[in-house]
């Protein structure tokens, strides 16, 4: 494990209460997605914010372009700040692709979550017919990604390696990736390429964990059979149609989405 | 709208919270083609294709609502006449009115796009052909490291061999192919550079009855026991061998007949005094000195075989050596 997880993954922790509450964001964002949120808990709970490696303000030297080329290298993250902050049944709340990575860390670790709350959560983005509808088709997909290229792999990436080719001058390619932030860049173009094209269907049916299944109307990126379908392939789960709209009602409506998650614990 | 904004060469867009148009300008209008008005009221989704709407949830609304402003993306919006055009968009996130409202500012890059993407699939085919050239470096590498792991168990292997072949498996001492080397190694030897150099064979007497009588499985610990006796009292020189059966030989570099008579009585007394697992046992020996009238290792043999017969016919546990047998003239040519 990393030496210092809690400054790896910039972690805050809060609230008065005992029972761990753990957010995951989800892609292009980070821990302060959940500040209309995650206040609300802290009468009760031990709030613990994070940002995955790569975001935020995570410590960009510990991504790993070999860790983090999969869901997993993510999960990886929730479980060492699990173990280094000892969190006894814990409550796992993910947005978006951290609901996907919440499920994969209880996957690994049997037991270790009391409740899953997955908000806005697909387990796969594009079509696969007549069996299953992401609501996208992989083109889509990859014209996002080919967009996501062009703004994340753009001039700096380009223009370093040709720099690089002046070996006797090392200290230019350095300077000129530090002042293109390219890693940051690249790192994010991978999250969007691992968070677009993961396909985790095959493993919902061997979660143990109960989980709460939170859909917004009209999410673009989660279409309702979506949350019918994880609702369907998840063992114990419940469903909870919101009246929230779009893919972030965590920040838009952040009244409701509180509700729904202190209903739900406070019926366990 | 201010007329300067409506006719700026550049696209203006203006969206409430939720991604509703407020306000387009002309030239956007223009450049997507949709007909003046149209698209007030209707959701920004209306003007982007799906890989664009996905862009513009998963990137332009949380830096929007984590930064205020987006700076410079690279946006495709969907034209009226089916086309998707490359836009590069700069955003900020206001308050207007009460109300929160995300102005838009787009430039078309047709061009710059085109060029990108040509550098873009320079860049892949480069980082696919640094892959393979990778790929292939690492698998050599793993041949080089099979290799290496083969080469040093063939060197093992041979190493084994080397012992099999040159060791007697029930003592450790060497074989009698061993003996017979080093024996005519040391000839050439002396040959070259005179000095003296002595062999002794020895034979356990009357061994066949330790075997009859407790069995071959003890027989082989008096040989295993022996063999360490004499082995014990030999210098690191000299080469003690398993010469056969219950027969052993030893070659003594630089020692002459006398030293070699020493040596044989010191392997002598030490049998006698040795402890035994059942009845003890003694050894007879003949020695032979090589000279100048000897030519060969077979030689030397010869005459230290018939030295031990003498030794078996005086009545055993005793050496001889063959210069006292009076037949050195007659071995010049042994055969």
């Amino acid at each position: 494990m990393a030496p210092n997880t809690l400054a790896r993954n910039n972690v805050h922790i809060s609230g008065r209460g005992t029972q761990p509450m753990l957010f995951g964001h989800g892609f292009g964002c980070d821990q302060r997605f959940w500040r209309l949120v995650a206040p609300a808990f802290e009468d009760h709970y031990r709030v613990i914010l994070f940002d995955y490696v790569g975001s935020g303000k995570s410590d960009r030297d510990a991504y790993s372009f070999t860790r983090y080329s999969s869901l997993s290298g993510y999960a990886q993250d929730v479980l060492e700040i699990c173990t280094e902050l000892e969190l006894k049944n814990p409550i796992f709340v993910g947005h978006s692709v951290s609901s996907m990575i919440g499920i994969l860390a209880s996957l690994q670790a049997p037991g270790l979550f009391q409740q899953l709350i997955l908000l806005g959560a697909s387990p796969c983005y594009f079509n696969d017919l007549p069996h299953y509808a992401g609501g996208y088709q992989r083109s889509d997909l990859e014209g996002l990604l080919g967009m996501m290229e062009h703004n994340y792999l753009g001039w700096a990436n380009y223009v370093a390696p040709v720099a690089m080719k002046n070996p006797e001058r090392p200290e230019l390619a350095l300077e000129l990736e530090a002042s293109f932030c390219a890693t940051d860049h690249e790192i994010m173009y991978q999250f969007a390429e691992i968070t677009f094209l993961s396909d985790v269907r095959e493993v919902l049916p061997r979660v143990q964990t109960p989980a709460l299944i939170m859909q917004p109307a009209e999410d673009a990126f989660v279409p309702l059979p979506v949350a019918e379908y994880l609702h369907q392939h998840l063992a114990g789960s419940q469903v909870k149609y919101m009246q929230a709209t779009g893919h972030f009602p965590h920040l838009s409506y952040p009244v409701e989405t509180i509700q729904i998650i202190q209903q739900h614990l406070d019926s366990l | 709208m201010d007329d300067d904004l409506n006719r700026a060469p550049c696209g203006y867009l203006s969206l409430d919270q939720a991604g509703v148009i407020w306000a387009i300008n002309a030239t956007l209008e223009a450049w997507l083609g949709y007909p003046a008005q149209e698209l007030l009221g209707q959701p920004v989704d209306s003007i982007l294709p799906v890989a664009s709407r996905m862009l513009y949830q998963s990137y332009f609304t949380p830096l929007l609502i984590s930064h205020g402003q987006v700076e410079e993306l690279f946006i495709r919006f969907q034209a009226a006449s089916g086309q998707e055009e490359p836009l590069l968009i700069n955003a900020i996130r206001r308050e207007k009115g009460g109300q929160v409202c995300i102005e838009c500012i787009l430039v078309p890059v047709r061009r710059r796009i085109q060029y990108e993407e040509e550098i873009l699939r320079a860049r892949k085919e480069a980082e696919r052909a640094a892959r393979m050239k990778m790929q292939a470096v690492e698998a050599l590498e793993e041949a080089h490291i099979a290799l290496e792991a083969k080469q040093a168990e063939l060197l093992e292997a041979n190493a084994r061999l080397e012992a099999l072949a040159s060791q007697d498996h029930l003592t450790g001492l060497k074989n009698r192919r061993v003996f017979i080397d080093y024996l005519a190694f040391h000839i050439a030897m002396v040959k070259r550079s005179p000095a003296p150099l002595s062999i002794i064979l020895i034979d356990i007497d009357k061994f066949k009855n330790i075997n009859d009588r407790y069995g071959h499985p003890v027989g082989d610990i008096y040989l295993q026991r022996l063999a360490q006796l004499m082995y014990d009292n030999l210098r690191e020189i000299d080469l003690l061998s398993r010469y056969g059966g219950e027969e052993f030989a030893i070659v003594l570099p630089d020692t002459d007949q006398s030293m070699a008579a020493l040596v044989a009585e010191r392997l002598r007394s030490a049998v006698l005094l040795a402890d035994w697992p059942q009845s003890p046992i003694t050894i007879s020996m003949g020695i032979a000195t090589y000279t100048s009238e000897i030519h060969s290792d077979v030689a030397l043999i010869f005459l230290a075989d018939r030295a031990l017969y003498a030794s078996k016919d005086n009545g055993r546990n005793c050496f001889t050596h063959a210069s006292e047998l009076g037949i050195l003239p007659a071995v010049k040519q042994p055969r």
